[in-house]
């Protein structure tokens, strides 16, 4: 989960929890007082004759030794050995009653049938192993009218204690049903619908956890409390079963083990929770545990059972259950985080009614209120789901906090990457510009400039002729008109180019009177011919052709172009007289012409062509 | 005898062309002057056969008098004085109605010869100018408007503009299709005067668009 760095006391949020968790106490405890309270206007029974024989009818009022006793009779207390025993009551009547009457029993360990006047009017269950348990229920009979009559009536009350256990009977009242029956229910309702409410609860939630969990297994929290709360279920059928269907050892084994293994799930879910990883701990506390339950089960003796049961293993099992509350309450203490002080407060009444129920099973407190933990798990269950929920609300935030930032940074980054395309762009634009400013520059430096310099060297020779003087500027202007050509967008189509160069040297073509044999064809389209390489093209060609005009002696020029599916060629073919020996070529500008081939990775051949030279211009369809 | 408004602000270019009109047989001058205003004052008078003007003039552009003399009732013929020949000048002079152009330092012979095919009823025309015009009145036929529009140029047009942008002279040309020089020459002026009409027509569907022009007055 998240981490959360040194919280401070939130000190609203304490005030809140506290209050709520004293209010639910204060009601909890008022409504148990409500519900618990004796009736009024009946007839109450606070002592009885007692006897400790095993009969199944009613003993004579004379036989055996018959004690007084009060009521409650607590035979722990009263060091009564024997797990059965007879309770004798005289009732005197001067006008019997002439309704129909009750007699309620609010406490009574573990069973009780009653007799008035010798006949049963009914008992709370089995009297056999195992003994029918009503020690966590109150029971209720009816008397039917004419049952008590004038003058001494007597209440017969049979009462066997459960194995393990220890005799108590409580007060006991006659009196109206009309009067008795209400406080039975109310209190039928504290004692078992209360606590049917509460397992039914628990095992809800459980369910809900784990199937919670099955969806977020990388979360063990949720498993961990579904443990927590299927354990104390287990504890709670304990309370509400009342005659078990199984043998009394294996009853009681499942039902001390329950406590047990609840305080062990209660450890590691803590541990979870405050996102502690102890696996060694861990692991010894299952170990040990486990070995625990194995020896408690295994003990045959059922003194020695109850004893090492109510002794040792419900000690133990409580000081375990001490053990999260006090992580959970330094881990408050230590980041002030509310959810914690939630999880403190949800356990306290826990600590309180289980060390109630620890004392009460060891004797140190008297069983007037019978067992009392299965009614904490109200708050626990509270306490725990709102912490739950506390965590699951933190987690969506963070999780919808994440997109947030995940969001804008994506934003963010796609601005940035928008502006730095648009620099690159603005660089690139730049960077294309400056290619064809220097390509211009050059060009100019090349063709134009050169020609001028040379007009300007020859102008002030006095002795240069003029139509030396008007060739030169006209090759110069011949030239530029090449460079604004060659800017023209011409597609890649060579066949257009060397159209555009034919009109430029219309004009000298005429004059020299030469036959031109012009055979274009339609040539391949070469999308990658950019201005410099048309440029290029068009100054060799138009070299060629000038050399031809100027020194083949010719009588025709032939100019051709084909393609074959890797290239397009040029031809230009003279029929004159050759080409000059080696040492007098450097006037034609030959070198000239094949270093601008190479520049623009086109090949140039020329040849003999008897008569005559013929020269060969090759551009790559696909220059790599 | 033809006559030749010569339009042309550096003197010695336009007395050297001046006298190149005045030598050729079959032409002569109607005026010879260096502003946009005094060719209008001389227009004012009356119309010359042919309209020969540079764009790039002191108090305006030659393309202002090549509309008004194609739009006068004479429709006189008009050509361009162009220094380089380029696509990008000569172009929206030959929109406004000019067919074809001469270089400044043209020969003699060539710029006698192609006024003279001028008023022959012909027009001279070089290969960039030609790969333009196909391109602009017969575009590369694709799926969307080739079905449906009509063909600007005729198929014979197409012949002949596609082999001038080639670089074959009219002669060539007039070989290779079995036709005279002359229809090969009308043929190009043919298609000038659908450019011209295109570029108005389109000037005047974009003016109505802007509302500059009513269509019912």
């Amino acid at each position: 989960m998240d981490s959360r760095p040194g919280r401070q006391f939130s000190w609203p949020a304490v005030t809140l929890v506290l209050s709520v968790t004293l209010i639910m106490l204060l009601a909890g405890i008022q409504y148990y007082r409500y519900a618990s309270a004796p009736p009024r206007d009946v007839i109450a029974i606070g002592e009885a004759r007692f006897l400790d024989t095993e009969t199944l009818k009613p003993p004579e009022p004379e036989s055996g030794a018959w004690r007084k006793v009060a009521l409650p009779h607590d035979w722990r207390k009263a060091d009564v050995e024997a797990r059965e025993g007879w309770y004798s009551i005289e009732l005197k009547f001067r006008v019997p009653p002439n309704r129909l009457w009750g007699l309620y029993v609010p406490r009574v360990t573990s069973n009780i049938a009653a007799y008035i006047n010798g006949e049963n009017i009914g008992s709370g269950g089995r009297f056999n192993d195992p003994v029918a348990r009503n020690e966590n229920r109150p029971l209720y009979f009816s008397i039917p009218n004419g049952y008590l009559g004038n003058g001494i009536n007597t209440l017969n009350l049979r009462v066997k204690a459960a194995a393990g256990k220890h005799g108590y009977l409580g007060p006991v009242y006659i009196g109206p049903d009309e009067v008795l029956r209400p406080v039975f229910q109310r209190f039928y309702r504290l004692k078992v619908v209360v606590v049917e409410i509460a397992t039914a609860s628990l095992v809800l939630v459980a369910v809900l956890m784990i199937g919670l969990w099955s969806v977020r297994r990388e979360d063990g929290l949720a498993l961990w409390f579904a443990l927590v709360c299927l354990a104390w279920a287990l504890h709670n059928f304990n309370v509400l079963v009342v005659e078990i269907p199984v043998s009394v050892h294996v009853w009681e084994c499942v039902r001390y083990l329950s406590d047990g293994w609840f305080a062990v799930m209660l450890v590691i879910f803590t541990h979870r929770l405050l996102d502690m990883r102890l696996p060694r701990f861990e692991f010894l506390l299952f170990a040990g545990v486990s070995a625990g339950s194995l020896w408690l089960c295994a003990i045959d003796d059922a003194q020695t059972f109850f004893h090492i049961a109510n002794s040792y293993w419900v000690t133990a099992s409580y000081l375990l259950g001490l053990y999260p509350a006090a992580r959970l309450f330094s881990a408050w203490l230590k980041t002030g985080d509310s959810e914690y002080m939630i999880a403190v407060c949800a356990g306290v009444p826990v600590l309180l009614t289980s060390g109630h129920d620890w004392l009460m099973l060891n004797g140190q407190v008297p069983p007037h209120h019978g067992l009392l933990m299965q009614y904490s798990a109200a708050t626990l269950l509270l306490g725990f789901t709102v912490v739950l929920l506390i965590r699951y609300g933190r987690a969506v935030n963070a999780s919808e906090e994440l997109m947030r930032t995940l969001e804008s940074r994506v934003r963010q980054r796609g601005r940035e990457l928008e502006s730095n395309y648009r620099k690159l762009r603005k660089l690139e634009h730049e960077q294309v510009l400056a290619n064809e400013r220097e390509r211009i520059m050059r060009d100019m430096h090349d063709g134009v400039g050169g020609h001028l310099v040379s007009a300007l060297a020859m102008a002030e020779n006095n002795d240069v002729p003029p139509e030396r003087f008007r060739e030169l500027l006209g090759n110069a202007l011949q030239d530029l008109r090449l460079v604004i050509d060659s800017m023209d967008q011409t597609d890649g189509d060579l066949a257009s180019v060397l159209g555009m160069l034919r009109a430029r040297l219309q004009g000298s073509l005429e004059q020299s009177g030469i036959r031109v044999r012009w055979k274009v064809g339609d040539l391949p389209l070469i999308p990658e011919l950019g201005p410099d390489r048309v440029l290029q093209i068009m100054r060799i060609l138009q070299e060629a052709i000038t050399n031809v005009l100027k020194h083949a002696r010719a009588r025709t020029l032939t100019v051709r172009s084909g393609a074959d599916e890797h290239s397009v060629f040029i031809e230009i073919a003279d029929d004159g007289k050759g080409l000059p020996d080696k040492e007098q070529r450097h006037g034609h500008g030959l070198g000239n012409m094949f270093h601008r081939a190479r520049r623009a990775g086109l090949t140039l051949e020329i040849g003999d062509a008897s008569p005559g030279t013929c020269l060969r211009l090759t551009v790559p369809l696909n220059p790599q | 005898m033809s006559t030749v408004l010569l339009v042309e602000d550096d003197d010695n270019t336009r007395e050297r062309l001046a006298r190149i009109i005045e030598a050729t047989e079959g032409l002569s001058l109607f005026g010879a002057v260096a502003t946009v205003t005094e060719a209008r004052a001389l227009l004012e008078k009356g119309a010359p056969d042919v309209l020969l003007t540079d764009l790039g003039l002191p108090d305006g552009n030659g393309i202002e008098l090549i509309r008004r003399v194609r739009q006068g009732d004479r429709r006189s013929e008009a050509m361009v004085i162009s220094v380089f020949g380029d696509e990008r000048h000569v172009i929206a002079a030959l929109e406004a109605g000019a067919a074809g152009y001469i270089l400044k330092d043209g020969t003699t012979e060539h710029i006698g010869k192609s006024l003279l095919q001028l008023v022959a009823g012909g027009s001279p025309v070089s290969a960039p100018i030609a790969r333009h015009l196909l391109k602009r009145l017969h575009p590369e036929p694709d799926a969307a408007s080739a079905s449906r529009e009509e063909p600007i140029l005729s198929d014979r047009e197409v012949d002949v503009l596609t082999a001038v942008a080639k670089g074959f002279t009219y002669n060539e040309i007039a070989e290779m299709l079995s036709i005279s020089f002359h229809t090969v020459s009308s043929h190009v002026k043919h298609i000038y005067r659908k450019l011209e009409v295109r570029s108005r027509s389109e000037a005047v569907y974009e003016a109505v668009n802007l509302g500059l022009i009513r269509m019912d007055d």
